[in-house]
């Protein structure tokens, strides 16, 4: 293999795949890049078995050939070279030599043939594994991602809960659940042509890389295709294809509330800002803190043996008897950050042990359901 | 000077220019007058607890058997020797405990932070407590009169601004004995003492001290600190601040605890897969989650400790541990020995284990609780078992703690030899 490539266009492509090699592989194979250049074009490949990113690059070759190179050297030689134009060239035994402006590098690659297959699609689209195929704008797709994906629980031995669930809850909509066990995070769009049976859990990471790609602005539309293992997701010239996470979803509907005894107004950055100040006292592991509702007044609170107490009170629209409720900061506040600045949010409550529901008029399709803490 | 209460004069009646009052507190010969207040015969004799077979060690020895030159830790078959005329006793821990929560709550009138050392040990910090109890040495007196009215038993106590004085202070004093120092005495009371008095300084760093010319804790504050830091890194600097008298390390109630641990040695050297191994854990893990609940708090970390039967020399052993973690805290001792069994499979080596231990750190307060979305089943479980350890803590506050115990556990011969704060 020899080819040369502009320098910004292969770091752009290295970058893309960085996300996807894993930090600490054990696996050598697993912490490289394979480079496949044919008939004037350079795809690069990773995957840690569960998912696989591939993008294709313009690229003057001379003939084809596939190389592997570890990701995170070839990155920052990339990155750090000067010139605008790299070129590699392929040598016996895995070797290869790149140059970049006056620089050279000699770098030992491992044998493409070990390289792992990438979780694949399902290519007849009269297979009838293939549970759903459609075409998403990519903002539209960005915001349930953003909106969800926060809410995932980070906790591998909830294996079903490390993803977020998609649905579809009539033809033409899509919803997205996602929970981690103690609060819970939906939102449902309409998405034209798109219809499932049952759902599927897409991993956290996988979703990670699919973000990723939606940045790009110019573009078009994101093909997804979903049989009952694997997810695959095409836009331009960059595939993303994931494993899905196997296991049921919780009954997600069972434990969100119908209604809420109180429903209390409040601005959005104003709460934010009043439970961030409240949290600087709470504990650090739990950031407990607490929501106290009298007349026509919202008080965060926390209070800790060490430190002391703090406390705001809020103007809100509230008749009722007295109550205050425990949440953890973070759960409220990694909420709050996914609503637009400006508007409002409504705090659906009824005691100290029911959950708590928080929506925003701002986009009536988003629900999170928070469980308290017994401060 | 420390001053002795009988030589106290008036002059001494106040805290001021103190930074902080710290009391430490250690009742004289502690099993062994528990075994003499329950057996007035013992009374006068030389009584020593511990265990009997050969490789057993003596726990606690009287006053009258500690004339002969028995003292703690030293081999059963020695302290015979010494004292062939000794009446050794089997030693009940789960009795020895329930005289040191008497303890325990005799200290809480006097402070609400205490740092438990062992199960007769403790440090209380009186800090701002004069103007509600009186002067130091007052406070003092009146802990000790406390105790003996409540227990029985006596307690030496030492008082200094400093930990690490007021726990050589107590040593010094025993038995029954009060020593106060105030700040202005630190440095003269300590300079003249031996080097090995300082914590932390053992066999290996005594002999490296010596090498450098320093015997006394004088020695060591008049040394060069960077030479100390280049000999003995930032130990040397944290010896040396010590030998100065500043020790800023407060006195750490154990709500702020940052782990339990228990551990015991083996009679006979035990193989991985033994059930041995496991009925030790399951005692362990049960007496930790016991502790856990009576303070309060749960853990989220298991760590499992052995070590193992392969002489290095001088003593020492290969130590090793093994962690996990869990989704969420846990003060349930099935729960706790699951862990810690399963932490077992962990460890790969051909050695036998001398000593087994089970560490639980990670805390939070039972009492601050995430309500979960899902799993009521596990609810309902998390609910009965909670019930079935509040009644666990009944039968045991009431009989003992071998009153009952999980099946496979043998309390009483898995009593640890050494429970860590």
């Amino acid at each position: 293999m020899e080819l040369s490539i502009d320098r910004t266009s292969l770091l752009n492509g290295l970058a893309l795949v960085q996300g996807i090699v894993e930090r600490r592989n054990t696996v050598p194979i697993l912490g490289h890049v394979m480079l496949e250049a044919e008939n004037g074009s350079l795809n690069l490949s990773a995957t840690d078995l569960e998912v696989g990113v591939r993008t294709a690059l313009a690229c003057r070759s001379n003939g084809g050939g596939t190389i592997t190179l570890n990701a995170r050297k070839i990155f920052e030689i990339v990155r750090e070279a000067g010139g605008e134009e790299v070129k590699l060239k392929s040598l016996e035994n895995d070797w290869v030599e790149l140059r970049c402006g006056r620089a050279r590098f000699m770098m030992m690659g491992l044998d493409p043939r070990s390289f792992p297959a990438m979780p694949h699609k399902t290519e007849a689209k009269s297979d009838k594994t293939v549970k759903a195929e459609i075409s998403v704008a990519p903002g539209l797709l960005a915001t349930m991602i953003d909106k969800t994906i926060f809410a995932v629980s980070p906790d591998e031995a909830r294996y079903n809960l490390t993803g977020v669930y998609i649905e579809s809850p009539a033809p033409g909509s899509a919803r997205m659940v996602a929970t981690d066990g103690h609060r819970l995070a939906m939102i449902d769009r309409e998405v034209s042509g798109f219809s499932m049976q049952g759902g599927v859990i897409i991993p956290r990471k996988g979703l990670v890389e699919l973000r990723r790609l939606l940045d790009r602005t110019e573009e078009g539309d994101v093909q997804i295709q979903i049989d009952n293992q694997i997810a695959y997701i095409k836009r331009s010239s960059t595939e993303v294809s994931m494993r899905l996470v196997e296991g049921e979803f919780p009954d997600y509907k069972g434990v969100i509330p119908k209604q809420s005894r109180y429903q209390i107004g409040v601005e959005r950055d104003t709460l934010t800002a009043a439970i961030k100040r409240a949290a600087i006292f709470s504990n650090e592991r739990y950031h407990g803190v607490k929501l106290g509702l009298s007349a026509a007044t919202l008080t965060v609170s926390s209070t800790s043996p060490e430190m002391g107490e703090a406390s705001e009170t809020i103007d809100v629209d509230f008749k009722g008897e007295e109550f205050a409720i425990g949440f953890n900061a973070t759960y409220l506040l990694q909420m709050l950050g996914v609503v637009e600045s400006g508007s409002d949010v409504v705090l659906g409550l009824t005691d100290e042990v029911s959950p708590g529901v928080i929506t925003t008029p701002s986009d009536s399709q988003f629900t999170y359901v928070v469980m308290p803490m017994r401060l | 000077m420390p001053m002795n209460p009988s030589r106290t004069s008036a002059n001494d009646d106040a805290a001021a220019g103190w930074p902080r009052v710290i009391a430490h507190a250690d009742m004289d010969a502690f099993y062994a007058s528990v075994e003499v207040l329950d057996n007035p015969e013992l009374a006068g004799k030389p009584v020593i607890v511990g265990g009997n077979s050969m490789r057993g060690v003596v726990t606690s020895a009287s006053y009258e058997a500690r004339r002969f030159g028995v003292h703690s830790a030293m081999p059963t078959a020695q302290a015979k020797k010494l004292c062939p005329d000794a009446i050794f006793v089997g030693g009940r821990m789960s009795r020895y405990a329930e005289m040191s929560r008497a303890v325990r709550a005799v200290f809480e009138q006097f402070s609400p932070v205490i740092e438990p050392l062992s199960l007769d040990e403790a440090f209380l910090d009186l800090t701002g407590t004069q103007r509600l109890l009186g002067p130091p040495i007052e406070v003092a007196r009146a802990l000790k009169r406390r105790v003996r009215e409540a227990t029985g038993l006596t307690v030496s106590v030492g008082v200094a601004p400093i930990k690490m004085a007021a726990k050589i202070l107590t040593d010094m004093s025993k038995p029954d004995g009060l020593l106060v120092l105030g700040p202005e005495h630190v440095l003269d009371f300590l300079h003249p003492l031996p080097v090995e008095r300082l914590w932390g300084v053992g066999r290996v760093t005594l002999a490296r001290l010596n090498e450098a010319g320093i015997r006394t804790i004088g020695d060591l504050a008049r040394f060069d600190p960077a030479r100390l830091r280049s000999r003995f890194g930032s130990f040397g600097a944290h010896l040396h601040e010590l030998a100065n008298g500043r020790d800023p390390r407060p006195v750490i109630g154990d709500w702020e605890r940052k782990s339990y641990g228990e551990e015991s040695t083996f009679e006979h050297d035990q193989a991985l897969d033994s059930l041995e191994l496991r009925r030790v854990l399951i005692a362990h893990g049960e007496a930790l989650a016991r502790r856990l609940r009576a303070d309060g708090v749960r853990a989220r970390t298991i760590t499992l400790k052995l070590k193992l039967a392969r002489p290095l020399g001088g003593g020492r052993y290969p130590l090793l541990t093994r962690s996990m973690s869990t989704d969420s805290a846990t003060d349930d001792g099935a729960a706790i020995t699951r862990i810690a069994i399963q932490l077992i499979e962990r460890v790969k080596t051909p050695d036998k284990v001398r000593l087994a231990g089970v560490q639980v750190h990670n805390l939070e307060r039972a009492d601050t609780r995430q309500i979960r979305l899902f799993d009521p089943a596990a609810l309902r479980e998390a609910g009965r078992r909670s019930r079935l350890n509040r009644a666990l803590d009944e039968v045991t506050r009431r009989f003992g703690e071998d009153a009952i115990t999980r099946g496979l556990a043998h309390a009483e011969r898995a009593a640890p030899t050494r429970r860590i704060k």
